[in-house]
């Protein structure tokens, strides 16, 4: 008798084990099509000098680390890393500086406050390219607003885009204006969490606007303040639809992005194997980036 | 001197405008009254605090009195009537200025700083040099006991030595009024008497007045110099604790305060041939005592229903045999020194405490059983079955 | 029974998984027949290239019964277009339209069809010189459809402002003389495309030609250090100071409007009439008045051919000889095509109502075609990053032509 009941509880083990394995086959067979597949390859590739079109008669030769060496010691790549670093910290500043200073303002509104929180997350929803187009013929020489506006108002004007020194700001200010509503969303939902009583004790215990904000505001939320960078860093560091749309990486290589190196370099001329060095290496600066915040999230 | 006095004081909740009203009017739980301005949430509210006296303001939910304390703060704005502290009006000032503190019901602690830094926030502000607060801080962890815990933020300390942290930063700043808004309702019964004795304890060891809220009659009761009784915004009595427990001023307080609720019944006031007031209920005929006689004579009351309300402790189980209630046990509680019994008697509920050293046996008064009790002269309140206010006020 | 039934569940999703994730690797497109009609795919550049090619559908797809679906793209997503779908065992396209310089890269790897050896091949009302890039040694494999060729986009009225006219402009000299005054006059000179090394590049070239420079020599090897080279980049510094950089919709704007005087532009962009602003002409290629004269207009001609992997091929070289017929690319004038062909440049009717195809004409006959070489993609890149870098002022003329030549003998030597 017990042997019967001890076989059947393993065996109702076992088949609860089938049951769970089965179940979750589909997605395991979905993440490696999906993202080791492509991952594996991309990393195979890397390693190779694969060009798309000239595999068809010749296939790609292994040639080891030849396309890293290549990306490392090429000028133009490290101008790139430098551009990206560069945008991605000033992007990252502003958005949250211009974001939490939204955030604060719609939480003090006493009415009014579902209108203006949809009003200034609309940048935030439109299409990139859309955001894009849009500032470029703002921007125009031509026909822009912006510039009749400033020449009315007797203020020097630059042709924004292809001027060496204006074309980075021009690309940090539209993604500041795309963003920063993201960042407003997530810091107002915090705000509206932090316990009303810390503020009325911090008034009664004598702190003026600035003390709370900086006594009780900030680190209440200081969990979603590490997200919100965290998350726009990542989003910042992967720049290419707005470069690739505005300026192409000029003027002069000023705004060219890692993403948009390896798309002149890697993508358009299709040279695969090199452009898969470069996915490599971002994907290894990007995790890098991360890391750093994550470990300081979960202290 | 630190005396607050309350001069008229009202708090009016402007209606909300009609697009913003749900569909359907929201249905007050209250008795508050609703003006043309919006809610009355207090009104008429008249006090005068003396100098370092403790004061509870004390009433069911929705009742006013946190509204009031807020008010005192300076954390709501009031709309009407007049705030003095210390003599100066302060309807205007901000909190900041006003030379109070406040302990929370939620306590309110920087979850950030640690224990020491919390208590220390508030001089800070102020600019007090550092020695002046290592010294008022450690001064004050000492009295509440929490010194071990200087360098622990709240999240890894107990709601009771949180409690403290939250009075210790209060205490720190030497007030002039000490606020607490219903401090101890978010402890365990146990702690909540530990607490109440502390408190206690710590009001002889610091001179200040205080304003403490509270929903429970018993903090109310053994904490307070006086109470402050409070109803839908409106103040029901104002006494000593002996007071309002002795002479409730009417119906509500004499139900609000005293545990177990005083025993309520139809009865009627009668005046005997010899021209004495007395109360009859069933069969019992009591007649009432000299000094009650004298307040029934004063406010002129003519006989008629009356509401008699007796304390479960002043019901008698001796007496005249055919001048007595009689009623059925429906539960018997025993609870140590005394048994609670709930008796069905007059067509509603009576409780009787009845002490064990009476008892003949643990099972006199077994469920279902017969009772028979009534009730002596000087024990019996009175109140107008309309108004509820007491008849001998 | 519930074993089973979750066995089937799960068997079911991941097939449906496996479905849709396997189509990636099949062709996208579907070249066969369904029930009775052929269908054609077609990949053009969008614009008036693909626009007088669609009106042509129409005759020829009631004639043979099929149905033609036009993709039409950039530049830039035509040459992916085709490169990406050249790998696919069968192709989803049957006619495409290729830009002159691709070819060395696509007829290498294989990637368009031998229209020769399925029966097709060029007579002679074509311009001879436009022919030169569509064949591999004698086999045909690109047929010249849109002549594309840079010509002088410039703005009539402030070409009068600095006294000069249409047939009055001889060199590179005057060109400067205009925009200088133009400058003068509180308005921009020269606009060029600064947005992208292949516009920054093409702009530049007509300038260099006239100099007598090119970017490579006989061997393919890189000629961009040389002494022309510097010549024409250190005029072209001077041209652009009068300007500035625009993008394409911008720079046609400011040509039209008057805010900008003169800029390379195609035939394609702008359809002069006698009443409008700005008008084009054919680079004489002298760089100084009475100095030795090049042919220096850019050929930028869109040619058609059928994809290896077509489908369809017989089909797609009758489509293709059809809209390469002489009455038919004649037609398309109207709408704006400029067919490489001498009857339709050269008849009188045409010339009547659009004078400017005699310029163009002109051009055609002495074009000159970019290098024919696989790594022109990568060349170009390189070349116009450097001279960005010399536009914008961070390395001098010499130096940004000697790090291009230094990278580019590296890329055709590999």
């Amino acid at each position: 008798m017990r042997t019967n009941s001890t076989t059947k509880l393993r065996n109702a083990d076992v088949q609860t084990k089938r049951f769970g394995l089965g179940m979750i086959t589909p997605t395991v067979i979905v993440l490696l099509v999906m993202t080791a597949y492509p991952l594996v390859f991309t990393l195979f590739y890397s390693f190779t000098d694969y060009n798309l079109l000239r595999n068809l008669r010749q296939p790609a030769e292994f040639i080891a680390l030849k396309n890293y060496t290549d990306l490392l010691t090429d000028p133009y790549f490290q101008q790139s890393i430098w551009n990206t670093v560069k945008f991605t910290i000033l992007a990252v500043i502003f958005e949250m500086i211009i974001g939490f200073a939204m955030a604060l303002f719609v939480n003090c509104l006493k009415r009014g406050q579902k209108t203006m929180r949809t009003l200034l997350l609309l940048p935030y929803l439109l299409p990139t390219v859309t955001v894009a187009l849009s500032w470029r013929m703002m921007l125009s020489p031509n026909y822009g607003i912006v510039n009749q506006v400033l020449t009315a108002l007797g203020l020097p004007v630059f042709n924004w885009f292809s001027d060496i020194h204006t074309a980075f700001g021009m690309l940090v200010l539209i993604d500041v204006w795309q963003s920063a509503p993201f960042v407003f969303l997530l810091l107002y939902a915090a705000l509206q969490s932090v316990p009303q009583g810390q503020y009325e004790a911090a008034r009664i215990d004598g702190a003026g606007r600035i003390k709370i904000l900086f006594y009780v505001t900030i680190p209440n939320i200081k969990n979603s303040l590490a997200l919100c960078a965290l998350l726009r860093t990542i989003d910042s560091f992967r720049l290419f639809d707005k470069v690739n749309l505005l300026t192409g990486g000029g003027p002069a290589n000023s705004t060219s992005t890692i993403t948009q190196y390896l798309y002149n370099y890697g993508i358009s001329s299709l040279d695969f194997g090199f452009g898969s060095a470069g996915a490599v290496v971002m994907t290894i600066l990007v995790l890098i980036l991360s890391s750093v915040y994550i470990k300081r999230a979960i202290q | 001197m630190a005396e607050v006095i309350l001069k008229n004081i009202k708090k009016v909740y402007p209606h909300q405008e009609p697009k913003k009203r749900k569909k359907g009017a929201e249905e007050k739980k209250t008795n508050l009254l609703v003006t043309d301005e919006g809610v009355l949430a207090v009104q008429d509210f008249n006090l005068e605090i003396k100098d370092k006296e403790f004061i509870v303001l004390v009433g069911p939910s929705g009742c006013g009195k946190s509204t009031t304390l807020r008010m005192v703060a300076g954390l709501e704005e009031i709309s009407g009537g007049e705030l003095y502290i210390d003599g100066n009006l302060v309807n205007d000032v901000a909190s900041k200025d006003r030379d109070i503190a406040m302990v929370f019901q939620s306590y309110a602690l920087y979850p950030h700083m640690t224990v020491w830094e919390n208590m220390a926030f508030p001089l800070k502000l102020r600019k007090m040099p550092k020695e002046e607060i290592a010294q008022r801080v450690s001064q004050a962890a000492e009295i509440l006991g929490i010194t071990q815990y200087l360098d622990r933020k709240p999240k890894a300390l107990s709601g009771g030595q949180r409690q403290r942290v939250a009075i210790g930063r209060a205490i720190v700043r030497e007030p002039k009024v000490l606020l607490m808004d219903e401090p101890l309702s978010n402890l365990d019964a146990k702690l909540r008497n530990q607490m109440r004795a502390e408190i206690i304890k710590l009001r002889h060891r610091i001179n200040t007045t205080f304003i403490y809220v509270t929903h429970d009659q018993t903090e109310a009761m053994t904490l307070g110099d006086r109470i402050v009784i409070m109803r839908d915004g409106v103040i029901q009595q104002v006494g000593t604790p002996q007071e309002v427990f002795n002479h409730p001023a009417n119906q509500f307080v004499a139900g609000f305060i005293g545990m177990p609720q005083m025993n309520f019944y139809d009865a009627q006031l009668v005046k005997d041939s010899d021209g004495k007031y007395a109360v009859e209920l069933e069969k019992a005929h009591v007649v009432l005592s000299e000094d009650k006689q004298a307040n029934l004579a004063r406010n002129n009351v003519q006989p008629g229903p009356v509401t008699l309300g007796v304390r479960p402790e002043h019901l008698v189980l001796t007496g005249d045999a055919d001048k007595m209630i009689t009623g059925k046990v429906e539960v018997s509680e025993m609870m140590g020194s005394a048994v609670h019994l709930h008796i069905s008697a007059c067509g509603s509920d009576t409780i009787i405490i009845v002490p064990t050293t009476e008892l003949e046996s643990a099972s006199a008064f077994s469920i279902g059983s017969p009772i028979s009790f009534t009730f002596s002269g000087s024990t019996a309140h009175l109140f107008d079955p309309e108004t509820q206010k007491s008849l001998e006020a | 029974m519930k074993k089973l039934l979750a066995t089937a569940l799960a068997l079911t999703m991941a097939l449906s998984m496996t479905a849709c994730g396997g189509g990636n690797n099949q062709s996208s497109g579907d070249g066969g027949s369904e029930g009775g009609t052929t269908e054609l795919s077609l990949i053009l550049r969008a614009g008036t290239y693909a626009d007088v090619i669609k009106e042509c559908l129409p005759a020829f797809e009631e004639e043979h019964n099929v149905t033609c679906t036009v993709q039409e793209l950039s530049e830039s997503d035509l040459y992916s277009g085709i490169a990406l779908d050249a790998i696919n065992a069968e192709g989803s396209y049957d006619l495409c339209m290729v830009d002159g310089s691709w070819m060395a890269e696509f007829t290498e790897n294989g990637v368009l069809a031998n229209l020769s050896d399925l029966g097709y091949s060029l007579d002679d009302d074509i311009i001879p010189a436009t022919t030169s890039i569509c064949y591999v040694d004698d086999d045909v494999y690109l047929a010249p459809y849109y002549g594309n060729v840079t010509v002088l986009m410039f703005n009539k009225a402030n070409v009068e402002a600095a006294g000069y006219s249409a047939d009055t402009i001889q060199s590179l000299d005057d060109i400067l003389k205009i925009c200088q005054q133009a400058k003068a006059d509180g308005k921009n000179g020269f606009i060029y495309r600064g947005d992208g090394q292949n516009n920054l590049v093409v702009d530049f070239l007509p300038i260099l030609l006239s100099y007598g420079g090119w970017v490579v020599d006989d061997n393919n090897q890189p000629t961009v250090d040389t002494q022309e080279f510097k010549d024409a980049m250190n005029y072209y510094l001077e041209l652009i100071a009068t300007g500035q950089a625009q993008v394409k919709d911008d720079l046609i704007a400011s040509v039209d409007s008057g805010s900008g005087t003169m800029g390379i532009g195609w035939p394609g962009w702008y359809t002069p009439t006698a009443d409008s602003p700005a008008d084009y002409i054919a680079l004489n290629g002298a760089a100084t008045a009475g100095g030795e004269t090049h042919n220096a207009n850019v050929y930028g001609i869109w040619a058609i051919g059928v994809p290896a992997n077509s489908q369809n091929q017989e089909l797609a070289v009758e489509l293709l000889s059809y809209l390469m017929d002489a009455d038919v690319q004649k037609s398309t004038v109207a709408s704006g095509g400029v067919p490489c062909r001498y009857s339709s440049l050269q008849d009188p009717e045409v010339l009547e109502t659009y004078p400017q195809y005699e310029v163009v004409c002109q051009a055609l006959e002495s074009g000159v075609y970019r290098p024919v070489i696989a790594e022109w993609t990568q060349f170009y890149t390189t070349l116009g990053t450097e001279m960005d870098n010399i536009i914008n002022g961070m390395k001098t003329v010499d130096q940004g032509l000697a790090d291009a030549q230094a990278q580019l003998e590296e890329l055709m030597a590999g």
